[in-house]
C-alpha cells in the first residue's frame, strides 16, 4: 500500500465531516444559521485534525523513544496531570471553558515535570521513565477519583471532558493550543532522524553522535507540550496516540523518517473520522471520542496485522 | 403611551362595530372572522412592541438583550423547560432536552412535531440545538458544557442564558429572567408571588413546632445527601425540618458511618421515576449501616419515604415547584400540624397515594393553557 | 596476508583512563592503530573491550589520558567522531520491527537531516553491502524473526554500508556459522583494504590469523601485549593474560570468502 495515498484519508474525512451533520447538508455558500452551523464543523473538524496530529507524534515520539511499542501520548502521566488540573480549577470555582483548558495545559506539564525530575534521579534511561511515568499516572488518577468524588453535579459536567470531545471547542482555544501542538510535533519531525538512530540501540546512536540523554529530555518535553495542548483542547483521547504510529508502520513500512509524517496523516483522519461518526453515533448527547476511535481503529488495526502476516 | 392607546381604542371601536353588523350581514362572518385575527395579531405585535427590547443578567453576570419576543425558544433542563412553560412561554417553545417532562402534553408536542427533542443538556450537541432554529436557548449555570455553548453561540448573535440553579432564591430569580426575556413578566410575576406563598404555607404551617431533624438522600449507593446551599436544604428548612447534614456543601457523598452518627428522625429518599422502589432502597440501607440500622430513629421509626411520580420532580428540580414540594416536606416532617399522624403516611410517597392538606386559598401551580403562537406580522 | 600500509596512526591513545563512576575499566592505555589495519583486540570478559571500543565511538566518556580519533582529540569528555566512524555491538538492540532493509538503511542516513529520504545512491549502496554480505534475501524481514546470527550479519552490513574510516566491531564473529564467518572475514579484510581502520573485539583467537593484522591483548584494563598476530598466538603470554591453560590443536576454519 502505497503511503501517498494513505494522506488522501484527511482531506476527505475533513470534507466529509464540513458537510454531513445532524444539521443536514448545508449550501457552503448560504448565510445565516446554516453558515454558522458550517463554522462550527470546521471548527470541530479543525480541532480534531489538530489533536490527531498532536497525539499521533507524540505517540510516534514516545514509542521510538522508549523502545516501547505499547506507548502512547499519556504514558509519562500528562492526562492524568491534566485532569488534575482540570478537576483542580473546577474545586477553585472556575467555569469558563478557557480557564478549565489553560489549567489542563498547566497539569499536564507539571506531570511531565514530575516525572523527569524523578526519572533523572534514576538515570533518565528509557525503563526508568516508562515506570516512573506508570507509577506517576496511578498516582495522579487516585488523587483525580478523590476530588471527583469530592466535587459533587460538577463531575458530571467534567465527564464529558474526560471522555474526550471536540464539540465544545473554542476559536480562542485553538488560538493559543493549535501553536503548541504544532510546536510539539515539529521538534519531533527535527528530531526524526535521531529518533530513527535510536531505534538501532543506544550505543550505535550514540556512537553517531546521538545524544541520548538529551534526546529523551527533549522528545519527553515535546510531547508533552503537544498531548497536554490537546488534552487541553478535547480532553484525554486515547487510543489515537498508541495506533497511528502502527498504522503508518503496517501501511507503509519503513524507518522513522518515512512513517512518522504518515502517522500524523493518519492520526488527524482517524480522530476527524471519529469525531464524524460521534456526531451520528449519538446525536444530541456526547459520544466519547475515546470510545469511536477505538472502536474504528481497532478493526482497522487487526486487518492490517492480519495482512502484514501473510 | 398616548399613541398606542389611541390605536388600541381605535381598534376596539373597529371590533364594536363589527359586531354590530354581524347580526344583520351573515354572509359577513368569515370576513369578520379573519379581520379579527389580524386585528389579535396586532395587539399582540403593539403588546411585543412594549415589552421589547428587554434585558436580563443571567447567572454568569452577563446582560442579555432580546430585541423582539423570541418564538423559537430552546430548553436544555427540565426545570428550565418547566419554568419556561409555567410563565407562559410554552407556545413559544420549540425545543427541549431529552429529560424534560412537564407540563404532562409535552410528549404529545414533540410527538407531533411542534417540539423538538434536542438531546442531552448535560452535554448538548451544538450542531442538534440548531437545527431547532433557536433564536434564544436556556441552560443553566451549574453545567460546565453550557458555558462553551454560550461563548460558541455568541458569535452569531444567539444568547444562551444560563438560570441560575442552586437555591430557592435562583428559582425565583430564574422565574423573572425567564418571563423577562420571553415577555411573559406578569406571568412570570404572579407565579414567583404563588411560590412564595406555598413557601410561606409551609413555614406558617410549622411554626413554632420542634425541628424533626432530617437527611435527604438523592442516591442511594453511594450515599448522596442533599447538603447546605441546595434548595432541598432550604426546602426542609422551610417544612419545619433541620437538614442533619448542613455541615456538608452541596450534593455529597457521605460515609454509611456519618448517616448512623447523624441520627435523623426522618429519611426522605428521591426515588425518581420508578427505578429504584422502596424495598430496594431499604435493603441498600440496611446492607450499608449493617446491624446498627435500627439505631437511626427514622428506620426505627418506619419514617423512611421515598418519594416518586411528580413528587419526585417537585424535590429534585429547582423550577416552579419548589413551594408545593416544601409543602410535601412539611406533611412528611410534621404530620401533626395537619392533624395527620406519622404512622398514615405511607412509605412510598407519590401523588396516587399521599394527598396533600392544602387549603384552596394557597395557590398551586397548574397546568398552563397551550395557545399556540400568533406570529407578529 | 597483504602488507600494511603505514600512515599516521589514525587512533592514539595516550595513557588512557575509563570509569564507569567509581569502577576503573581501562587503566594508562597507550595504543596506535592506523589505516588500512585490521587490529583485533582479545583479552577475558570484563578485560575491557567494549569498554575500550565504546570510548572510541563516543558513548563513553574519557576519564584521564587522551584520546584522539580520525584527527579529532580529547582529554576528558567524549570524542565526537560519529560522522566518520562506524559501531556494530555484540548484541544488537534494534527494534524488532524493522526489516534489516530498514536497518542498513537507517544506519548508512545516521541522525541528520529529518527529511532526508534515501536517495537511489543511497538505497544502491545499501544493495550492493548486502549482496556483499549475502543477505539480500533478508531484505524485507523483521529483525524480530531473524535468527541471532542473521541479525548479526545484517548489523555487519549496515555498519559497512556507511563506509566509514573507523570500524569498529564488537564480536564480529560471534553467533556466525562458518559460511557467513568466512564471508565476515573477507568483508572485513574488504574494508581495510580500502583504507579503513578496523578494530574487531574477539574471543574466536583461531581465526585472528586469517582476518587480523595486529593484535592487543587487554587484561585487567591494561595492555598487555600488541604486535602482529604471530608474535600474539603464544601460550605463554595468552596463558596469562586469561588465566588459563592452553594448548595448540589442528582445528577447522573457514577459507577467507565462500568462493575459494
Amino acid at each position: 500500500m502505497k503511503g501517498g495515498v494513505l494522506h488522501l484519508l484527511l482531506p476527505l474525512f475533513f470534507a466529509l465531516s464540513v458537510f454531513l451533520g445532524p444539521y443536514g447538508f448545508i449550501d457552503p455558500f448560504s448565510h445565516g444559521l446554516g453558515a454558522f452551523v458550517i463554522e462550527l464543523r470546521l471548527l470541530r473538524a479543525l480541532a480534531a485534525s489538530l489533536v490527531g496530529v498532536a497525539l499521533a507524534a507524540s505517540g510516534s515520539g514516545l514509542q521510538a523513544l522508549l523502545r516501547n511499542p505499547l506507548a502512547d501520548p499519556y504514558i509519562l502521566g500528562v492526562s492524568s496531570g491534566a485532569a488534575l488540573g482540570v478537576l483542580a480549577a473546577i474545586a477553585a470555582g472556575m467555569i469558563w471553558p478557557l480557564e478549565i483548558s489553560l489549567a489542563a495545559l498547566l497539569g499536564g506539564l507539571a506531570a511531565l515535570a514530575l516525572v523527569m525530575a524523578v526519572s533523572s534521579a534514576l538515570g533518565l534511561t528509557s525503563i526508568s521513565m516508562v515506570l516512573v511515568g506508570v507509577a506517576a499516572s496511578y498516582a495522579l488518577s487516585s488523587i483525580d477519583m478523590i476530588i471527583m468524588m469530592d466535587l459533587g453535579p460538577a463531575v458530571q459536567g467534567s465527564l464529558a471532558w474526560l471522555f474526550g470531545t471536540v464539540a465544545y471547542a473554542l476559536w480562542n482555544e485553538l488560538a493559543y493550543a493549535a501553536p503548541l501542538m504544532a510546536a510539539g510535533a515539529i521538534w519531533i519531525f527535527l528530531r526524526a532522524g535521531h529518533l530513527e538512530s535510536l531505534m538501532l540501540g543506544d550505543d550505535v546512536a550514540e556512537s553517531m553522535g546521538v545524544r541520548t540523554r538529551r534526546l529523551r529530555i527533549e522528545v519527553a518535553v515535546a510531547s508533552a507540550l503537544s498531548t497536554s495542548a490537546a488534552v487541553a483542547v478535547a480532553g484525554p483521547v486515547g487510543f489515537v496516540g498508541l495506533v497511528a504510529p502502527w498504522l503508518a508502520r503496517l501501511g507503509s513500512g519503513g524507518a522513522f523518517r518515512r512513517t512518522y509524517p504518515l502517522s500524523l496523516s493518519l492520526g488527524a483522519a482517524l480522530t476527524v473520522a471519529a469525531d464524524l461518526a460521534s456526531r451520528f453515533v449519538e446525536p444530541g448527547g456526547m459520544a466519547p471520542l475515546t470510545s469511536i476511535t477505538a472502536l474504528m481503529g481497532a478493526p482497522v488495526l487487526i486487518y492490517l496485522l492480519g495482512r502484514w502476516r501473510r | 403611551m398616548n399613541a398606542y392607546s389611541a390605536q388600541v381604542s381605535e381598534l376596539y371601536s373597529a371590533v364594536s362595530s363589527l359586531n354590530r353588523t354581524a347580526a344583520s350581514q351573515a354572509s359577513a362572518i368569515s370576513s369578520i372572522a379573519s379581520q379579527q385575527q389580524s386585528i389579535q395579531a396586532q395587539l399582540s405585535s403593539l403588546e411585543n412592541s412594549m415589552k421589547f427590547p428587554a434585558s436580563a443578567v443571567d447567572a454568569t453576570g452577563q446582560q442579555i438583550v432580546v430585541y423582539s419576543m423570541p418564538t423559537r425558544v430552546v430548553s436544555l433542563m427540565p426545570s428550565d423547560t418547566a419554568i419556561l412553560f409555567a410563565v407562559g412561554a410554552g407556545p413559544q417553545v420549540v425545543g427541549v432536552d431529552e429529560y424534560s417532562n412537564w407540563p404532562p402534553y409535552l410528549s404529545a408536542l414533540e410527538a407531533n412535531g411542534t417540539v423538538k427533542d434536542v438531546g442531552s443538556g448535560w452535554y448538548p450537541d451544538p450542531e442538534v440545538i440548531l437545527s431547532a432554529r433557536p433564536d434564544i436557548v436556556f441552560g443553566v449555570s451549574s453545567v460546565p458544557s453550557n458555558y462553551a455553548l454560550k461563548q460558541q453561540f455568541a458569535a452569531y448573535g444567539i444568547p444562551v442564558v444560563l438560570l441560575p440553579d442552586n437555591t430557592i432564591e435562583d428559582v425565583l430569580q430564574s422565574i423573572y429572567t425567564a418571563g423577562r426575556l420571553t415577555g411573559h413578566t406578569g406571568t412570570a410575576q404572579l407565579l414567583a408571588e404563588n411560590v412564595t406563598a406555598e413557601l410561606s404555607y409551609a413555614e406558617d404551617s410549622t411554626v413554632g413546632l420542634n425541628r424533626t431533624s432530617a437527611a435527604l438522600i438523592v442516591w442511594p449507593s453511594p450515599i448522596w445527601v442533599a447538603g447546605n446551599g441546595t434548595w432541598e436544604d432550604q426546602m426542609i428548612t422551610a417544612a419545619g425540618g433541620s437538614n442533619v447534614f448542613s455541615n456538608v456543601s452541596g450534593w455529597e457523598p457521605v460515609d454509611p458511618e456519618a448517616l448512623l452518627a447523624a441520627r435523623p428522625q426522618v429519611i426522605i429518599y428521591t426515588a425518581g421515576h420508578g427505578q429504584f422502589n422502596y424495598t430496594e432502597f431499604m435493603s441498600t440501607l440496611h446492607q450499608e449501616l449493617g446491624p446498627a440500622a435500627d439505631s437511626v430513629p427514622a428506620i426505627a421509626n418506619g419514617r423512611v419515604y421515598a418519594v416518586t411520580g411528580e413528587y419526585n420532580d417537585w424535590l429534585t428540580e429547582p423550577g416552579p415547584f419548589v413551594g408545593e414540594g416544601a409543602i410535601l416536606l412539611s406533611v412528611l416532617l410534621q404530620p401533626g400540624a395537619y392533624g395527620m399522624n406519622y404512622t398514615s403516611i405511607p412509605h412510598v410517597v407519590s401523588p396516587e397515594t399521599l394527598k396533600l392538606p392544602v387549603p384552596a386559598s394557597v395557590p398551586v401551580i397548574s397546568t398552563p393553557q397551550y395557545a399556540p403562537v400568533v406570529s407578529s406580522p | 596476508m597483504s602488507l600494511n600500509r603505514r600512515w599516521n596512526p589514525i587512533l592514539v591513545a595516550r595513557s588512557l583512563d575509563l570509569a564507569y563512576g567509581s569502577r576503573k575499566v581501562i587503566e594508562h592505555l597507550d595504543l596506535e592503530a592506523y589505516s588500512g589495519e585490521v587490529l583485533a583486540i582479545v583479552g577475558p570478559n570484563g578485560a575491557g573491550k567494549t569498554t575500550l571500543m565504546r570510548a572510541i565511538s563516543g558513548s563513553v566518556e574519557v576519564g584521564g589520558g587522551e584520546l584522539a580519533c580520525c584527527g579529532r582529540s580529547v582529554s576528558g569528555g567524549r570524542l565526537d567522531v560519529g560522522d566518520l566512524i562506524s559501531y556494530a555491538p555484540a548484541y544488537p538492540d534494534v527494534d524488532p520491527w524493522l526489516s534489516a532493509m530498514d536497518i542498513v538503511m537507517s544506519y548508512r542516513m545516521g541522525p541528520r537531516r529529518p527529511w532526508a529520504s534515501p536517495s537511489p545512491g543511497d538505497v544502491a549502496a545499501a544493495r550492493a553491502t548486502m549482496d556483499r554480505m549475502g543477505i539480500a534475501a533478508l531484505g524485507r524481514r523483521r529483525a524480530a524473526e531473524l535468527s541471532d546470527g542473521e541479525r548479526k550479519m545484517v548489523m555487519l552490513a549496515a555498519a559497512l554500508s556507511r563506509r566509514p574510516e573507523v570500524l569498529l566491531l564488537d564480536e564480529p564473529l560471534a553467533n556466525l556459522d562458518l559460511r557467513n564467518q568466512s564471508i565476515a572475514m573477507a568483508a572485513i579484510r574488504a574494508e581495510a583494504g580500502r583504507g579503513a581502520l578496523v578494530i574487531a573485539a574477539s574471543h574466536e583467537l583461531h581465526l585472528l590469523g586469517l582476518y587480523a593484522d595486529r593484535v592487543l591483548v587487554l587484561a585487567g584494563g591494561r595492555a598487555v601485549a600488541v604486535g602482529p598476530v604471530d608474535s600474539i598466538l603464544r601460550e605463554d603470554l595468552l596463558e596469562s593474560a586469561y588465566g588459563v591453560s592452553l594448548r595448540a590443536e589442528r582445528a577447522l576454519v573457514p577459507s577467507l570468502g565462500p568462493d575459494r
